[in-house]
């Protein structure tokens, strides 16, 4: 290990997993930085404050948290180099937004839509941007520009194709790629989070190679994913659709190493 | 035994027990709460009793409609509190904060008409829906945004086009008929008897022009201080086009307490304030008067109750305090038999700031 290196801090929740395996599998493929992992439940890291140089957890229960999943109660982080986000944009829950209310330009109201909530543009724009403001990506974002180092932040996958099996699940999802406004609501989504939090960090998307129909993930990027668990591999269910697997992890350490300042 | 003016003496107390054993008068036989020294100035201005008696009673599962002026936002989450279906012919998208919402108009009345402050707004938004088509006229421009005039501040930012503003308002007024069949009871409240209203086609407006955007123009716009006759025939009528989507319909009316920001009458604001809230108590008393169907609930006469000693205002001795609603709220819901919140949790959700587009007129003062 060169003491070169520059420090990359991952920071996420259960999408996490994805780079850490694919890190895990074969770190000589990134050889240029040195990567540390940070875990958390959910948006819980989110809940972490920045004092004097360190993340640390702002309860007990949380502090308990952080010692299970990554060993350690605090966390310096002024010796890194560069943070990545990986989660806590929430993308698949978006599609709620757009469920019944839509503007005018979406593909299924211009088709002729019934039943639709009728509402402005500038509305949509302004509530995506809301929810990426409060996203727990977003806040820990606030957090780190204080340290002046780049941010990434990685959304969560799009779901797997297979996700379809799961419909009471992924209803509001499926029914919006299903009406024709899945890559509409996505490209907008993709505008408002770089206006809303590209101006301090950059937001890296999904890789268009493991985009099925521009709103699903390849099933084989997905399968195999593993949970966010502290000491051993444990796979996500088979009724997991949200996740990615080692794959889909190396294509993000991928986007990520080709975003950092060289 | 009847009640007098206290006398001290020997002298005194023969002649008021002479005159209560001799005389009968239709003051002889009222309750404590018919006395001003018992009922008001002996009592806390929050533990009010017998204030009032309702005509029909709300239940849990009374489908509730709201509208009115600022001040009916207390009351629409005070009726949800209490677990009354308040309908919502415009429900927000899920996921987005309480603020941000009611910001653009979501989660404060039954539709997302924003305030309505005079009756005539009320009456002229019954009748658009009736007619299920937006006056192309009613839009405003600035800086290249386009408002809806007579709800301007529901989309803060303006919409993109002329076109899109009256896609969205005829997409409202057809949401908003289902709602109104459905209602038991629209509760609304009255705030104001001052407006500004279009010369072409007697629109009135929630805000000036101007004010929130367009712009005004005293050959296309002309101020208008309602009268005691037009507000009663406005209720009137109001009441007509109600029973059109709903012959069983009913009215619950009450007075907003909240002064006028501003008035546009000429005059000092304190006696223009108090020409509009007798003008609509007056109406509205009479109008509930009339009809068995349509109540008044006297939400005016709590906040600015004297033995309030003031308390009821905030500082700015306009907007009501948390107290002051909770006052309201108790009278209310325990004449409907109705079941509140502590009033601690009622005080931190009440302390959330109103959407009150004429509260922007204070930012006009010199």
């Amino acid at each position: 290990m060169s003491a070169a290196r520059l420090r990359l801090l991952f920071i996420g929740n259960s999408h996490i997993g994805a780079p850490r395996l694919a890190y895990a599998a074969d770190p000589l493929r990134w050889p240029d930085w040195e990567i540390d992992f940070l875990g958390m439940l959910g948006g819980n890291f989110a809940r972490l404050d920045l004092v004097g140089g360190a993340l640390v957890p702002t309860n007990e229960k949380l502090a308990a948290e952080m010692q299970y999943y990554n060993m350690v109660r605090r966390l310096e982080v002024g010796g890194y180099d560069a943070f990545a986000i990986v989660g806590g944009l929430g993308w698949t829950g978006m599609a709620a937004l757009c469920a019944a209310h839509r503007s005018l330009g979406f593909p299924s109201v211009m088709a002729g839509a019934t039943g639709v909530q009728l509402v402005g543009r500038q509305f949509l724009d302004a509530a995506l941007r809301e929810r990426f403001r409060k996203s727990a990506a977003g806040r820990l974002r606030q957090r780190l520009d204080s340290l002046g180092k780049p941010v990434l932040i990685l959304p969560e996958p799009m779901p797997s194709a297979e996700c379809t099996a799961a419909r009471a699940r992924y209803a509001a999802y499926v029914d919006m790629v299903e009406r024709g406004d899945a890559q509409f609501w996505r490209d907008w989504f993709r505008r408002c989070a770089e206006a809303e939090l590209g101006r301090a960090a950059q937001v890296l998307f999904w890789p268009e190679a493991a985009a099925i129909a521009g709103a699903y993930t390849r099933p084989e990027l997905m399968r195999g994913a593993m949970r966010l668990t502290p000491h051993r591999d444990q796979p996500q269910p088979e009724t997991d659709f949200a996740h990615g697997n080692a794959g889909y992890g190396a294509m993000m350490m991928d986007q990520i190493m080709a975003a950092l300042p060289r | 035994m009847p009640r007098h003016v206290r006398m001290a003496g020997p002298f005194h107390d023969r002649v008021r027990v002479h005159m209560s054993v001799t005389m009968s008068h239709p003051y002889s036989d009222l309750p404590p709460s018919a006395f001003w020294r018992p009922a008001v100035a002996r009592m806390r201005a929050d533990r009010l009793e017998r204030l009032y008696d309702p005509k029909f009673r709300l239940t849990v599962n009374s489908a509730v409609a709201t509208a009115g002026s600022c001040f009916a936002q207390h009351l629409g989450r005070a009726l949800r509190r209490a677990g009354l279906a308040v309908l919502d012919a415009e429900p927000a998208p899920p996921g987005l904060g309480a603020d941000f919402l009611q910001g653009h108009g979501f989660n404060l009345y039954s539709g997302r008409y924003g305030n309505i402050y005079t009756a005539r707004q009320m009456l002229q938004l019954l009748e658009e829906v009736v007619l299920g088509r937006p006056d192309p006229a009613q839009v405003w421009e600035r800086d290249g945004r386009w408002y809806d005039a007579l709800r301007p501040g529901v989309d803060p930012g303006g919409l993109d086009s002329a076109e899109e503003v009256l896609a969205i308002r005829l997409g409202h007024l057809q949401r908003l008929a289902p709602m109104l069949a459905s209602a038991d009871v629209l509760v609304f409240t009255l705030g104001l008897t001052e407006a500004w209203r279009c010369r072409r086609s007697g629109r009135v407006y929630p805000t000036c022009p101007g004010v929130i955007a367009g712009s005004f123009d005293p050959g296309r716009h002309e101020f208008v201080n309602f009268t005691y006759p037009e507000v009663t025939e406005d209720l009137h009528r109001l009441r007509r086009v109600l029973h059109g989507f709903n012959p069983a319909m009913r009215l619950l009316l009450t007075v907003s307490p909240v002064p006028l920001a501003a008035s546009a009458t000429g005059g000092h604001v304190l006696p223009a304030t108090q020409y509009s809230k007798a003008t609509l108590r007056a109406a509205a008393g009479d109008f509930a008067s009339a009809y068995a169907d349509v109540d008044y609930f006297p939400s005016y006469e709590i906040v600015t109750n004297p033995a309030a000693r003031g308390g009821f205002f905030a500082g700015d001795l306009r907007q009501v305090t948390p107290a002051g609603v909770a006052a309201v709220m108790r009278v209310f819901l325990a004449a409907h038999g109705l079941k509140g919140r502590k009033a601690a949790e009622v005080a931190a959700e009440d302390a959330e700031e109103l959407i009150c587009e004429e509260a922007l007129l204070e930012a006009f003062q010199r």
